[in-house]
């Protein structure tokens, strides 16, 4: 860490006016790392895309065109001043459907992370603070999950439920939350242990209040990584179930299914495989960089 | 030491009970069944009341499932879908699975590690973020799409086939024609089931590698004037990989788990497709051992990474 | 530094290595071997022609394995294991004790009333007496054609109805001592009953367990007293005097009635000298066996009910198999193109778990040699076959589960047929290097609108729904144009399908008329029909994995939305679909397809009696059809049947409970040029000639086969 320490002292020189921030001083950090600015960067375009379509669908506006549209006649056309990204087999605008898609694919990995930290978090939390009896049997039952085939369970889960988007959602999140259950209860066994909470205790200040004041935020940071990079990979997930069938049913356009569609005209229309599978890699690939960004400013700050 | 490993492995015979009922439940639970698979106007439903009673179907749960034990320890276990030993089907893809796994963690290990290094030495130059660029793009890459870019390429480019383990409908060639026949069918799978981990295990491999170039005893080793490359390769990196070897542990579990999508795409007979296969067909003994299987290793390797943790790092004891 | 450049070295030897593999593959690559290579999507089941179940353990058995007969080339059924067959019957009737008529009077009058002509034309061999009132008549063939003739002679009123009392047993009940509620056990307990009343015993003519949950008795007069009995064992007294009532054990489920009771007989005469891959010879020991084998019923088979109508099969001769059925059933014929298993090696193993699934042995051209699980599937020719060794060296058929990757392998040559998919079509027949071959494929796709829902049981709304249907779109666009508009149930290229039935046109505004008349309109301005305040709105499922049958779906949801009809699309993972949808008949339409055997019958498909177990999942019911089936099913003349089917196809047609979409072609492709059939001609030259299709499709004279320019297979 020296050489950041060195850059740090500088800085802070330049600067002696403005008080100490701790956000300031990790947006700094942030802003270093250009592979990171980058993947912020594409998220908030695709995110402002994302709402964007989302307004055009709810009042019906129909641009670039409408993506349910189906014009059988210009089925499957390669790139073309009208389509820029060609047309599927039944003539729909591959453009316009994976605009519309961009909300569908992003939801799909927000909702599932956000499943996977709720659920991992509580549980987490519930386990490394009580402690007791309560703590082995949670982590039996995290043991119990870990060792299930994730793939044998999002399957059988998503022939159990419905197999509409949102249950493919949850699905995808409750397979993921292992993880973040375990490492929030290691940190709150670690924390627990510091002087300031100890003395907080000592004080009489109540148990949830400690979790949830002191503990959690402390906390916030990790888990707000591991949520950045299981945002891509919960994409990706969707993506792989598409392909054997199981993801977002059509005709709700995903990236993902999208993509799985179009690999049976591989050799008669390359667009419907390219570009799909363009898009799902740098969404995940700017997940990641962000994700990567947000821990190395996390842990240079600490 | 020794009885740390024994109390664990206590440990994990509940865990494996629960695992057994929860997913034995699950597959009953969830709908669809193993008969009448197809609309044949052939199946009456005598045909097939008699086959669920063929299958002890009609039992209840906790006697199917006290059945399914009993068959399972003493190996009696019979697959649904073809009346063979559950044991026998899962031996026989065991070889395929692990060849394509031990040649994909080569090779993982063998890029990766240098890549990770290389990187490391060269903090922040053009290559280091050129890596790191590369690296995120390989995690972020869907397999199946990488897989089909790869084989698009290769089939069209190069007019060689690429599915199968090896290429079919050749005269009898000679061993080492038919060695390297094998090798060039293993690699793009490997490749592709290899790319996610090439990627994680450059950056991990870079990280420890900084973290171990920033401690004491290599300032010490500079300021007795050796070599960098000496510094680096003789004393950094020792202590930077040691800490890999706790992966083994994890990757047992993957041996057997296989690789659903890239076995399909691949036509590779694994582990991963007899479990998708059974699945679908809803064959519950095939299922279930392949799920009981799995878990044993899963647990196996945790406990082998934890204890090869404390061979390693001498300071972590276990009591 | 050693440890440095061993470290930066090993990408390096790992890229070198893969370099040298790859070149030695391309160098290698390109010599073939006198083979054929397959591919299917799934990996095969059981290798066991009575067990299997898929398309790849078909395609395999196939091969291995002969049948007694096999259709041929232009779809005819022709001998296989059994050189020759004859069908004949012997059918009974027994006239009434007070009618006067006497068994003799009756042959007489028969004998006297049939000149020669009409008994030859009748094909009628023989007339018998079996008792005083009992008659036999044998026939040369199989058939009803004889039975008006002989209703006309000795009237019906002087005959005596033969009734047929079928019996279902509730098996999930016990009898009150205990006893297993078992057909078998019930029917013995009748007997006992049966046996201590004099007067009723000689009425009954027979006695049948047909299932563990079904048996059925047959016999003479007023059936009154026989009810009254089985009555009292299916629904038994109480034993304890004010305990509430038991439910019934079983219940009589109908009462058939026929003048002339018709067992028609199948004779085949098989081949001798016949081996099978072992060198054992072929019997019909083995055919007996194969048959028993079915019937067990610890057999899981999905073959049995093709059997079920067969009352024995007799062996009279190592080369004889005489098979005797209950009912003339004319579809029954064609069961007997099943392979047969050997008994000398099954016979004192589980069939359901021997190894021989793994590694069969069979009669057929080629033997079986390898399975690797999910890989491949390799047989080699039977040198001994008695037609003559095949011309190829073996068939290997491979396992790739991604149907857009086999066509990626069949261009490189590493698979030699390939099943082109309609998008491709085209390009594969420009392409120089291919050859496409097209034929009508035995199915048809349909919406099948389940009639117990309110929405469709009206016919002019499910006719409405068809006209608003663009089904010539559907072909066009989603099939390429390589398809036909289907307008029933049949294949357009067999002889059952009437060509006076045109298919309803694509006419929205006459669908929005039918749907007016049936109360369906657009009220309140929203785009939408109504009726009574309700929209018009269902939900259409399908099964996923099925690309042609989804897209179907959406084509389908936008041209009824055009005529005001809001669709929901559901797609369902197969096993589900089936066990929680179509068999519950949870459902209120779906997009199916059928793929359908040679012969007409589909009892189970459009029988009212198979609405509510069977697969007449839509509930359809039409007793003029119910009528027809079940004639067509026991008429065995061509031309009858050819009418009946005609008018079959003509009622369903008209009532629209499914709307028939399209019959899809089938298009196989082959490297041009790659094979040849080889034959000899008279003065004993060879001579190779194009591969064309037949009507049995493109593989028919497989046996023929040869690579043009392969290497020799070395032993």
């Amino acid at each position: 860490m020296t050489e950041n320490a060195l850059i740090n002292e500088s800085d802070m020189s330049e600067q002696p006016s403005r008080p100490y921030s701790p956000y300031r001083d990790f947006f700094r950090q942030f802003r270093k790392n250009k592979l990171a600015v980058f993947g912020a960067g594409t998220l908030l375009i695709l995110s402002l895309v994302a709402f964007l379509f989302w307004i055009f669908s709810i009042f019906e506006v129909h641009f670039p065109c409408d993506p349910t549209a189906t014009e059988l006649v210009a089925q499957l056309q390669g790139p073309s001043r009208q389509h820029p990204f060609g047309t599927d087999q039944l003539g729909r605008d591959v453009l316009a459907r994976m605009a519309h898609g961009t909300r569908i694919s992003l939801l799909v990995g927000f909702v599932a992370v956000g499943v996977a930290i709720t659920v991992g978090v509580l549980i987490g939390s519930i386990a490394g603070y009580f402690g007791r009896w309560v703590d082995p049997l949670l982590m039996r039952f995290v043991d119990v999950v870990m060792c299930f085939p994730t793939f044998f369970l999002i399957l059988t889960v998503v022939a159990l439920l419905k197999p509409n988007f949102w249950n493919v959602m949850i699905v995808i999140g409750l397979t993921g939350w292992t993880g973040t259950a375990r490492f929030v209860r290691a940190e709150i066994l670690s924390i627990k242990e510091r002087d300031y909470v100890k003395a907080i205790e000592a004080v009489g200040a109540k148990r949830r209040k400690i979790i949830f004041k002191h503990i959690l935020p402390n906390a916030l940071a990790p888990v707000l990584v591991s949520a950045t990079l299981g945002v891509a990979g919960a994409i990706l997930t969707e993506a792989g179930l598409s392909f054997l069938g199981f993801g977002v049913q059509p005709p709700r356009p995903t990236w993902g299914n999208i993509l799985a569609e179009g690999r049976l005209y591989i050799f008669d229309a390359w667009w419907l495989t390219l570009f799909p599978g363009l898009a799902i890699l740098l969404t995940v690939l700017s997940f990641n960089l962000f994700g990567e960004g947000l821990r190395d400013a996390f842990s240079r700050r600490a | 030491m020794t009885t740390y490993i024994i109390r664990r492995i206590l440990q994990c015979i509940p865990t494996l009970f629960g695992i057994t009922v929860i997913s034995f439940l699950m597959i009953n639970i969830a709908p669809g069944g193993p008969i009448g698979q197809q609309l044949d106007p052939k199946v009456s439903p005598a045909v097939i009341e008699q086959w669920e009673k063929n299958f002890h179907l009609n039992e209840p749960l906790h006697k199917q499932y006290g059945l399914w034990l009993k068959d399972l320890l003493t190996g009696e276990l019979k697959s649904f879908k073809d009346g063979r030993p559950v044991i026998t089907k899962i031996l026989e893809r065991l070889p395929a699975t692990i060849l394509l796994s031990v040649i994909s963690t080569i090779i993982t290990f063998s890029i990766a590690i240098p890549l990770g290094v290389f990187s490391a030495s060269h903090r922040y130059s053009m290559a280091d973020h050129a890596t790191t660029f590369l690296a995120f793009l390989g995690i972020s890459m869907p397999s199946f799409w990488l897989a089909y870019m790869l084989i698009l390429l290769f089939v069209k480019g190069f007019g060689l086939p690429v599915l199968g383990d090896r290429t079919f409908g050749l005269p009898g060639l000679g061993v080492s024609a038919t060695f390297f026949d094998r090798a060039w069918h293993l690699l793009l799978p490997s490749l592709v089931l290899g790319i996610g981990g090439i990627a994680w295990l450059s950056r991990y491999a870079r990280g420890s590698m900084l973290e171990v170039l920033e401690q004491d005893y290599i300032r010490t080793a500079r300021a007795k004037g050796l070599a960098e490359d000496e510094v680096r390769y003789g004393h950094a990196l020792r202590n930077a990989l040691l800490p890999l070897i706790t992966i083994f542990g994890f990757l047992i579990p993957s041996l057997i788990s296989g690789a659903v999508i890239t076995e399909t795409i691949f036509a590779w007979p694994g582990i991963g497709r007899l479990g998708y296969d059974a699945v679908m067909s809803r064959d519950y003994p095939t299922v279930m051992t392949l799920a009981t299987i799995s878990a044993v290793l899963v647990l196996l390797g945790n406990l082998i990474a934890d204890v090869l943790y404390a061979v390693v790092d001498p300071r972590i004891r276990y009591d | 530094m050693r440890f440095k450049r061993l470290l930066f070295s090993l990408p390096l030897i790992v890229f070198i290595f893969f370099l040298t593999a790859f070149l030695i593959a391309k160098r290698n690559f390109g010599q073939k071997v006198n083979q054929l290579v397959l591919t299917s999507s799934g990996d095969a089941d059981r290798l066991n022609p009575i067990l299997h179940a898929d398309t790849a353990s078909g395609a395999i058995t196939e091969l291995v394995f002969n049948g007694l007969i096999k259709y041929n080339e232009n779809l005819e059924l022709v001998g296989d294991l059994a050189e020759s067959w004859t069908t004949e019957q012997i059918s009974t009737l027994y006239l009434k004790p007070d009618s006067g008529l006497r068994g003799e009077e009756a042959l007489s009058l028969l004998k006297d009333e049939l000149s020669p002509e009409e008994l030859a034309e009748l094909k009628i061999k023989d007339f018998r007496r079996i008792s005083s009132v009992g008659l036999e008549i044998y026939l040369d063939t199989a058939g009803r054609a004889f039975e008006q003739r002989v209703l006309e002679i000795i009237s019906p009123e002087k005959i005596e109805p033969i009734k047929s009392i079928y019996v279902a047993v509730d098996t999930e009940k016990k009898f009150a001592d205990g006893a297993e509620c078992q057909a078998q056990e019930m029917l013995q307990r009748l007997k006992e009953k049966i046996n201590a009343d004099e007067v009723l015993k000689k009425r009954i003519l027979k006695y049948s367990v047909e299932r563990s949950d079904l048996f059925t008795v047959k016999m003479l007069g007023d059936p009154q007293t026989l009810l009254s009995l089985i009555g009292s064992i299916i629904n038994p007294p109480l034993e304890e005097p004010g305990q509430g009532q038991e439910p019934p054990l079983g219940a009589i489920q109908r009462i058939e009635e026929v003048f002339i009771d018709n067992n028609p007989i199948i004779t085949f005469h098989l081949r001798k000298g016949v081996l099978w891959h072992d060198g054992a010879p072929f019997t019909a020991e083995d055919v007996k066996f194969t048959y028993e084998k079915i019937m067990d019923e610890k057999t899981n088979t999905t073959r049995r009910s093709d059997y079920e109508l067969v009352q024995n099969l007799e062996i009279p001769d190592p080369y004889t198999v005489r098979i005797r059925y209950k009912q003339p059933f004319s579809p029954s014929l064609e069961t007997w193109a099943m392979g047969v298993i050997p008994k000398h090696i099954l016979e004192n193993e589980d069939v359901n778990t021997a190894s021989f699934n793994r590694q069969p042995i069979g009669t057929g051209p080629f033997k079986f040699k390898e399975w690797l699980s999910d890989q491949k599937i390799t047989v080699v020719a039977n040198k001994g076959y008695f037609r003559g060794p095949p011309n190829l060296d073996q068939i290997t058929m491979r396992i790739i589960p991604e149907s857009s990757l086999r066509e990626m392998e069949f261009m490189v040559e590493s698979i030699d047929y390939y099943g082109v998919e309609a998008h491709q079509y085209r390009r594969f027949s420009l392409d120089e290097d291919f050859k496409v071959y097209m034929t009508p494929a035995y199915g048809y796709t349909y919406i099948g609108w389940n009639m117990k829902v309110p929405l469709f049981a009206d016919k002019r709304v499910r006719r409405a729904l068809t006209y608003a249907i663009n089904r010539q779109e559907i072909v066009d666009y989603l099939l390429y144009g390589l398809g036909r508009i289907a307008t029933g149930p049949y294949p357009h290229h067999m002889w059952y399908y009437n060509h006076d039935v045109k298919p309803l046109e694509y006419d929205p505004e006459k669908a929005k008329m039918l749907l007016k008349e049936a109360g369906w309109e657009d009220t309140d301005g929203d785009g939408f029909l109504d009726k009574e305040g309700k929209r018009f709105k269902f939900t259409l499922i399908t099964n996923n994995g099925n690309t042609l049958r989804k897209n179907t779906a959406e084509l389908v949801q936008r041209q009824l939305k055009e005529i005001g009809i809001e669709v929901e699309i559901a797609l369902y993972e197969w096993s589900v679909f089936l066990s929680n949808k179509i068999n519950p008949r949870d459902y209120e339409a779906c997009v199916l397809g059928w793929s359908l055997g040679l012969d007409p019958d589909q009892y189970q498909i459009w029988h009212s009696s198979q609405a509510e177990k069977g697969l007449n999942f839509v509930y359809y019911n039409n007793s003029e059809v119910d009528r027809l089936i079940e004639a067509g099913r026991s008429e065995y003349d061509h031309e009858k049947r050819k009418e009946i089917y005609h008018k079959i196809h003509f009622l369903i047609a008209e009532d629209q409970p499914y709307t028939f979409l399209f019959m899809p072609e089938s298009t196989p492709a082959l490297h041009k040029g790659a094979f040849r059939i080889r034959t000899v001609d008279a003065s004993g030259k060879p001579v190779l000639e194009e591969i064309k299709m037949t009507k049995s499709g493109l593989t028919y004279f497989l046996e023929k086969w040869v690579r043009v320019k392969a290497h020799s297979l070395q032993p």
